[in-house]
């Protein structure tokens, strides 16, 4: 599987040191740049091209204290307590309530962004059944940028790959996230300002001439192999010339675009790998954050799937969060919303929504054409499943007592951002609502519908996306 | 009948009231070498019963993987005498619920690149020492480069560098070192090594003689990598190397000598952890969550003692004389409350969930690890958190209410059962009498083979005697050793295995590296 990647000869690399001279910075001039991405006409809106975030949680919410009240209108609404760290941003996002996620067992983190049920070889060992929809916006949007996509983690664990992974590309292999953000960091904006033109030529002929060894060699071997170990061999090579192609992007990227500061790994000091310590859960999101402005913001990348944890909540215990102290972790708080306590997931969803609030804050803070990157980005918010517990506002099955932790229902989804002026923020959508057994309450609507709306609002047209038997083409009313 | 055969047998007993409800999957042997079919081999479902299988000459195909994480790391440490650096992640092996793998896993760009993030690392460590490793100072550097690759390359790629290998690495340093420094060529020159696919992967090449279609015999430096990996998980020593380059080691009595060799040595000690903790999935120990309200006793050190008591317990049972799977089940001293590793506090907080004593969970695990039976998961968007226990009633009540429409009981029955005869324990394995102040009911009807329980004590003894037990060990034993399930093309293999060695828990382990499914290998269909 290779990717297309625009890349120029490396001959026409420009040295980083002589844009900074020049006072380059994101504000190049549309001829340089083009110059410089190597690239053929690229309209003035490549300029303020359109971004994606998914933004990605498990555990679901507490329902009540999510979902935003309504009033009079689709734009009149109140944020209720879980949302309220984006007050200042409520012009600039939409809400929508009670889709049901085409989901599977009890964590939902792979049918999420695919829109199917994966396939079941025995817990965990579950596989995606089709692209993950950030996959599909990197097929398009990807292929204008160095670096098609980015699959960020905090805290992933990546030996339950299969189920942790939110991405999985057009193959059906998961895309991994990265949980190292200071590595990432100095991958995207390496060697930095300082490096010569000539130390950047150097540096750059010594990482290709390693990765060139290792096709030969592949190539080599694959003449002797029998055809099944040479197809694992191929696959290894077509990554590596992947990579390849990228690191040559990259550094002509690189070299269009101001560094911005780099952040030193601890680590580097310590045995131990300290953006997988819980305690700095919070330096992990906020490298992440100035990581995914400054890669937006230099055309690095322009999709981005950002897990803020694998499914389950990879027993973080968030004793940062004021009044989280029981030491019980994520999981087992959403469990016990089961048995009355609501107000620990409540604190703990409410901390991710302010850091997803100083995300906002950040990316309005950088001002593209008329707009910022805010009103060309677009930011899902997403969640590997609904409700935990009882749901007040909602009797169901007739007002039985009822506990709807871990259903795929009530989908507590958020857009952010308007998408280059597609969306039309500053709203609150309420759709049907089926409850199960008693589908007479409403139609209900698949999350495939929302998947399609984001592929639509990003300019991509496909009208389908996920399970061919749930609900397809855009979500109504979103799109005016 | 043999082993394969009767798991069959056994399998299909169950299935006829099964299979309308999807519930089991089956057991190990029909969906190819892990149960992961894409690429993998396409083999026949189990053996019907009294269907001996052709005969030793099949074999079950493995598939091409990648150097395990310890693998990478030991080598890594023993030729450098280096630790990988910290900062850099080494892509964990996939976790598919059984044993550990790489096999069949595709390397995508964005795995990849950890390895070469991670080889760039390395150099990077191993050139603040580069005197020690390459030792050029004051010698010809082509000479010196040249002598490095002749001893270091054969301990990374298991076996003497081809002619034109050599050529390559040598012309690959000359060239960096014409416009760069000695530094700058030796890490490129180690990160193409430790990036090369003979070292990362387990290349096992088929000899230029190969018949399509047919296993081929390992030649003794593929077995010497096959032996070091297995019991040091490292690449071979000094003295493999050399048994190998005289050709000798596939003779049967140096075999064996080199396979006690290693078994007795110290570097096989985690051979014990490694096998028993991927199997009864003691990994989970690290994971139990106690809220520190409810059971302020319970510190992190205290969790920690219980982990400790029970890996010490299922290695030293391994290293023991008395090895046995039944050890492990009933121990000597055996009483009510207290018989082996189903009534080990550890253990049992293992197989709890939620800071509950999960009847479901456990009977699943009983089920899957110790008779190897594959159950399917529930129906999507089934309610599966359990409603509220209401009072006057007990844990085993609302399980059964909460699992008793026909979709789910052709599953449950397998499960809850089991569960319900470990309810005297909580979910830290503590005995008790009562739950939610009622009298607790132990007892359940199992089934065949295993009967009516009355208590896990109970329960443990039939498991111990039970025969899918121990070939369920046996299985285990060979998946782990030979890195992949066994199918029905090795039925004549593993039932010699477990004619040699099945009564003890390394019987199975040291009789596999005689056996075809070790010495030989099938390649996967294409």
């Amino acid at each position: 599987m290779t990717r297309t990647h625009r890349v120029s000869q490396p001959g026409r690399l420009l040295s980083r040191r002589a844009l900074l001279r020049g006072g380059s910075s994101v504000a190049l001039g549309l001829p340089l740049l083009e110059l410089m991405h190597g690239g053929r006409a690229r309209a003035a809106e490549a300029l303020q091209p359109k971004r994606f975030l998914v933004w990605t949680t498990p555990n679901g919410v507490v329902t009540d204290n999510w979902r935003p009240i309504a009033g009079t209108s689709e734009t009149d609404f109140q944020l209720s307590e879980i949302m309220s760290p984006l007050a200042a941003h409520q012009a600039d996002l939409v809400a929508i309530q009670h889709l049901r996620q085409k989901g599977s067992y009890g964590h939902h983190c792979i049918s999420s962004l695919t829109g199917r049920a994966p396939t079941d070889r025995g817990f965990p060992d579950l596989v995606a059944t089709g692209i993950s929809v950030d996959q599909r916006v990197a097929q398009e949007l990807g292929q204008h940028t160095p670096i098609p996509s980015l699959q960020l983690g905090v805290q992933v664990k990546q030996n339950r790959d299969t189920v942790a992974c939110a991405a999985w590309n057009a193959q059906l292999q998961p895309m991994p996230a990265e949980n190292n953000p200071y590595l990432m960091f100095s991958k995207l904006f390496s060697a930095g300002g300082s490096a010569s033109a000539e130390e950047s030529r150097q540096l750059l002929l010594q990482k290709r001439s390693v990765l060139d060894s290792v096709t030969e060699q592949g190539t080599a071997l694959s003449g002797v192999l029998g055809a099944a170990d040479r197809a694992v061999v191929s696959n290894y090579m077509d990554s590596i010339r992947d990579l390849e192609q990228r690191l040559i992007a990259l550094e002509q990227a690189q070299a269009a675009c101001a560094t911005p500061d780099l952040p030193m790994d601890p680590s580097l000091s310590q045995d131990k790998p300290t953006w997988l310590e819980e305690a700095n859960v919070p330096q992990v999101i906020d490298v992440y954050r100035r990581l995914i402005v400054a890669a937006f913001t230099c055309d690095i990348t322009r999709v981005v799937t950002l897990n803020l944890s694998n499914d389950g909540g990879a027993y973080r215990t968030h004793k940062w969060v004021e009044g989280i102290d029981s030491g019980v972790d994520w999981h087992g708080h959403s469990h016990n919303v089961e048995t009355g306590d609501r107000k620990s997931l409540t604190a703990i969803d409410k901390w991710y929504y302010g850091q997803l609030a100083r995300f906002a804050d950040d990316f309005k803070a950088v001002p593209e054409g008329a707009g910022t990157l805010l009103s060309n980005s677009l930011i899902f918010v997403n969640n590997e499943y609904g409700p935990n517990g009882p749901v007040d506002y909602l009797p169901l099955n007739g007002g039985a007592p009822n506990n709807l932790t871990h259903r795929a229902v009530l989908m507590p989804y958020v857009l952010l951002g308007q998408a280059g002026g597609a969306l039309k923020t500053g709203r609150n959508l309420v759709y049907d609502f089926e409850d199960e057994g008693q589908a007479s309450r409403g139609e209900g609507r698949d999350h495939t519908q929302l998947l399609v709306s984001l592929l639509n609002l990003l300019g991509i047209p496909d009208q389908k996306f996920g399970d061919p038997d749930a609900m397809q083409g855009p979500l109504p009313g979103l799109i005016v | 009948m043999t082993g394969l055969a009767r798991f069959g047998a056994r399998f299909r007993g169950a299935t006829l009231a099964l299979l309308l409800s999807g519930c089991v999957g089956d057991i190990g042997g029909s969906q190819g070498s892990t149960g992961m079919t894409a690429g993998g081999a396409a083999t026949q479902g189990p053996t019907p019963p009294g269907n001996t299988p052709a005969s030793c000459e099949t074999l079950g195909a493995t598939r091409l993987g990648r150097l395990a994480r310890q693998e990478y790391l030991n080598t890594v440490a023993d030729l450098f005498q280096i630790a990988a650096p910290a900062a850099t992640a080494l892509p964990e092996d996939g976790d598919f619920g059984g044993f550990k793998t790489t096999a069949g896993q595709t390397l995508n760009a964005p795995l990849a690149e950890k390895y070469v993030d991670l080889a760039a690392a390395i150099a990077s460590a191993v050139l603040l020492d580069q005197a020690r490793v390459f030792g050029c100072a004051g010698r010809d550097e082509a000479t010196c480069i040249g002598d490095f690759l002749s001893s270091m390359g054969p301990r990374l790629f298991r076996r003497p560098l081809l002619p034109s290998e050599a050529v390559h690495y040598q012309a690959l340093f000359s060239k960096i070192r014409a416009t760069g420094t000695f530094e700058q060529a030796a890490s490129v020159l180690l990160q193409a090594l430790l990036l090369a696919p003979q070292f990362l992967f387990h290349i096992e090449q088929r000899p230029a003689d190969k018949v399509e279609g047919q296993p081929y015999a390992l030649d003794d430096y593929q077995l010497a990598a096959r032996l070091s990996f297995l019991f040091w998980r490292t690449t071979p020593d000094a003295e493999l190397a050399s048994l190998a380059a005289q050709g000798t080691l596939h003779q049967s009595a140096v075999l064996d000598a080199q396979v006690a060799r290693l078994m007795n040595d110290n570097r096989a000690k985690p051979i014990a952890r490694s096998f028993l903790s991927q199997w009864l999935k003691l990994e989970n120990i690290e994971h139990i969550m106690v809220d520190p309200v409810k059971e302020p006793d319970y510190t992190p050190a205290r969790l920690g003692m219980l982990a400790e008591e029970t890996r010490s317990f299922v290695e030293s049972t391994f290293w023991s004389s008395s090895n046995t799977l039944r050890d492990l089940l009933v121990t000597k001293e055996a009483s009510e409350k207290s018989f082996g590793l189903l009534s080990l506090a550890g253990f049992l907080a293992t197989i709890s969930r939620n800071q509950s004593a999960d009847i479901i969970y456990r009977g699943r695990f009983v089920r899957e690890k110790l008779l190897c039976e594959r159950l399917s998961l529930p129906p999507p968007n089934v309610a599966t958190p359990l409603p509220q226990i209401m009072s006057g009633t007990t844990n085993r009540v609302r399980v059964a209410e909460h699992t008793s429409a026909a979709t789910c009981s052709s599953c449950h029955q397998l499960m809850n059962p089991i569960g319900f005869t470990l309810e005297h324990f909580d979910y830290l394995g503590r005995w008790r009498e009562l739950d939610h102040d009622l009298p607790i009911d132990a007892s359940a009807s199992l089934g065949q083979p295993l009967g009516d329980v009355n208590g896990a004590f109970e329960l443990s003894r039939r498991l111990s005697e039970n025969e899918a037990v121990a070939l369920c060990g046996a299985k285990q034993a060979f998946e782990f050793a030979v890195g992949r399930e066994p199918t029905a093309e090795d039925a004549c293999v593993f039932d010699g295995l477990v004619a040699q060695g099945s009564a003890n828990l390394r019987g199975v382990l040291q009789a596999v590296p005689q056996s075809r499914a070790f010495l030989y290998r099938a390649e996967p269909k294409p």
